[in-house]
């Protein structure tokens, strides 16, 4: 056996090189032979060394093999299985943001499907109403005058229509007017039919806006009348001051017709008429609105930015209503005009 | 004899291991299960618990893979040290699992305790591998772990300088003082 190339440094180095000779199947007296000068420290070191590498160190049974490579391959599995289905939830998450995504914008989209405009009462609605009989100069009375939902209609409903049944009586004071409501938002659709009395201080001046605020409760019970119109005439004005009642025109009972009210209210309950049932109770109540204004033979054009109405102020209605002159000879001269 | 493995073998395995191959698992398997079985059961002297401990290294080892950034230069023992780094955490809980349940150390008796040897002792002559375990067992921690690591596991000093976090020329000095006092202690000498 040839010596090594470089001889060890000390007896720490021969002894790792003999190690290694030992490893690599050398037998004892070869390698004391490669370290002669360290041969008598080296060899109860190699003798010690040969015993620990001819030990049998202990293994893991095969149970513990086993059992500890399924435990391996069932943790290789459980890791692998979420990352598989990872990407699989993404697409799914990725997928349902796109189609909430496109249903935004779709509903942004959507004409007159704002969010504001959904946010306001689908019952109220501010309604002007047309030029009655002018006070300075008389005007045909349209047999059907349409006014125009201003706020809180909801898209796509038809508008307003009050319908001028009939007036009648011998100083023209009554005025029926049947108002058909489309259906609004709530459950019960109201198509009420009113009738309104009311009285010669009554008539509706150029510049008097009817709000209708119908609340309608979700019950198609109808609602019996109530005696709430107190529109009177003045005493001192018409002293003989009856409404006529009119086929469609149904006098609310109580009415009272004599004494003079500081301010005759303008509010009319909506009453049943003899036409039908209404389908839904309603408690619209129509208030003058001094705001928006109507032009005489105008078409009432909606306001450009319908305001939500809160509780109408009808003081300042019957106001615009009584400051009208003379509204007997107006309604004398539009009767004259009509024939009646 | 050990399954061997050369450094640009062990560069490919620890690639295919991180893909998630089994067959790479099941060859790192091969070459350490026996190597950390012998490690924990040197230190805690009960066959069963050290083979559910290396099965837990293992199943540890496919968490901690990702993070481990092998040494291009020595792979292979680089990879052993961190296998042996993970068989110490292990056996760190297990220690500390041990030390929290409440129960009184039988050492702490006298009157119950054994007489018999220690566990690892035990086991060694219930393995009938004499008196050179036993031997062993009565070596510094360092002089046992370097003699097991160089003849139970069969590391080159290379390899176990890189486990034991040592130059080579320290391993090669402390396996001569470890040879050398087991010596001693197998003819009845006081080691030194």
């Amino acid at each position: 056996m040839t010596p090594p190339v470089h001889p060890p440094r000390d007896l720490d180095e021969a002894l790792a090189r003999a190690l290694e000779d030992l490893e690599a199947g050398l037998d004892l007296p070869a390698i004391l032979d490669r370290y002669e000068a360290y041969a008598p420290e080296l060899a109860p070191l190699l003798e010690t060394a040969a015993r620990l590498r001819g030990e049998p160190w202990p293994l893991l049974s095969m149970s513990g093999r086993v059992r500890g490579r399924e435990r391996l391959h069932a943790a290789l599995r459980e890791r692998q299985a979420p990352r598989r289905a990872f990407p699989a939830l993404w697409r799914q998450l990725g997928a349902a943001l796109g189609l909430l995504l496109l249903a935004a914008v779709a509903l942004l989209a959507w004409p007159g499907a704002g969010p504001i405009q959904t946010l306001r009462p689908a019952a109220t609605s501010i309604v002007t109403a047309p030029s009655l009989t002018p006070a300075t100069s008389p005007a045909t009375l349209p047999p059907t005058a349409t006014v125009r939902p201003t706020a809180g209609w909801e898209t796509g409903q038809p508008p307003l229509e009050i319908e001028m049944e009939k007036i009648e009586g011998a100083h023209g004071t009554s005025t029926a007017t049947s108002v058909g409501l489309p259906p609004m938002g709530g459950p019960a659709t109201a198509t009420a039919t009113r009738t309104r009395t009311s009285t010669p201080t009554a008539i509706p001046s150029p510049t008097s806006t009817i709000t209708p605020t119908a609340t309608l409760p979700p019950t198609n019970e109808p609602r019996p009348p109530e005696p709430r119109d107190t529109a009177t005439p003045t005493a001192t004005e018409v002293p003989t001051a009856t409404p006529v009642p009119s086929p469609t025109n149904t006098p609310v009972p109580g009415a009272t017709k004599t004494g003079t009210p500081p301010r005759p209210p303008a509010t009319i309950i909506p009453v049943p008429t003899e036409t039908g049932t209404p389908e839904a109770p309603s408690t619209e109540t129509v208030t003058p609105q001094p705001s928006a204004t109507a032009q005489p033979g105008e078409t009432p054009e909606p306001p450009e930015t319908p305001e939500p109405t809160g509780t109408p102020d009808g003081d300042d209605g019957d106001r615009a209503l009584a400051a009208d002159g003379e509204p007997w000879d107006s309604l004398r001269r539009f009767l004259r005009t009509t024939g009646r | 004899m050990q399954d061997v493995c050369s450094d640009a073998d062990m560069v490919a395995l620890l690639d295919a291991a991180r893909r998630g191959e089994p067959a790479a698992y099941d060859r790192l398997y091969n070459l350490y299960a026996d190597r950390v079985f012998r490690y924990l059961f040197a230190r805690l002297g009960q066959r069963e618990l050290a083979e559910d401990l290396t099965a837990d290294v293992f199943v540890r080892l496919l968490k901690t893979l990702p993070r481990f950034k092998v040494n291009r230069a020595r792979p292979v023992a680089s990879f052993s040290a961190f296998i042996y780094r993970v068989a110490g955490n292990l056996l760190t809980d297990q220690y500390r699992k041990q030390k929290h349940r409440n129960h009184q150390d039988i050492d702490d008796q006298p009157h119950l305790a054994d007489q018999r040897p220690e566990p690892f002792a035990q086991t060694a002559m219930a393995e009938n591998r004499g008196e050179l375990v036993a031997a062993l067992e009565k070596l510094g921690e360092d002089q046992q772990a370097v003699l097991r690591y160089r003849f139970g596991d069969e590391y080159s000093v290379l390899e176990v300088a890189a486990i034991m976090g040592k130059s080579t020329g320290a391993i090669k000095a402390l396996q001569h003082r470890a040879i050398a006092n087991l010596r001693r202690i197998l003819t009845g000498e006081n080691p030194q």
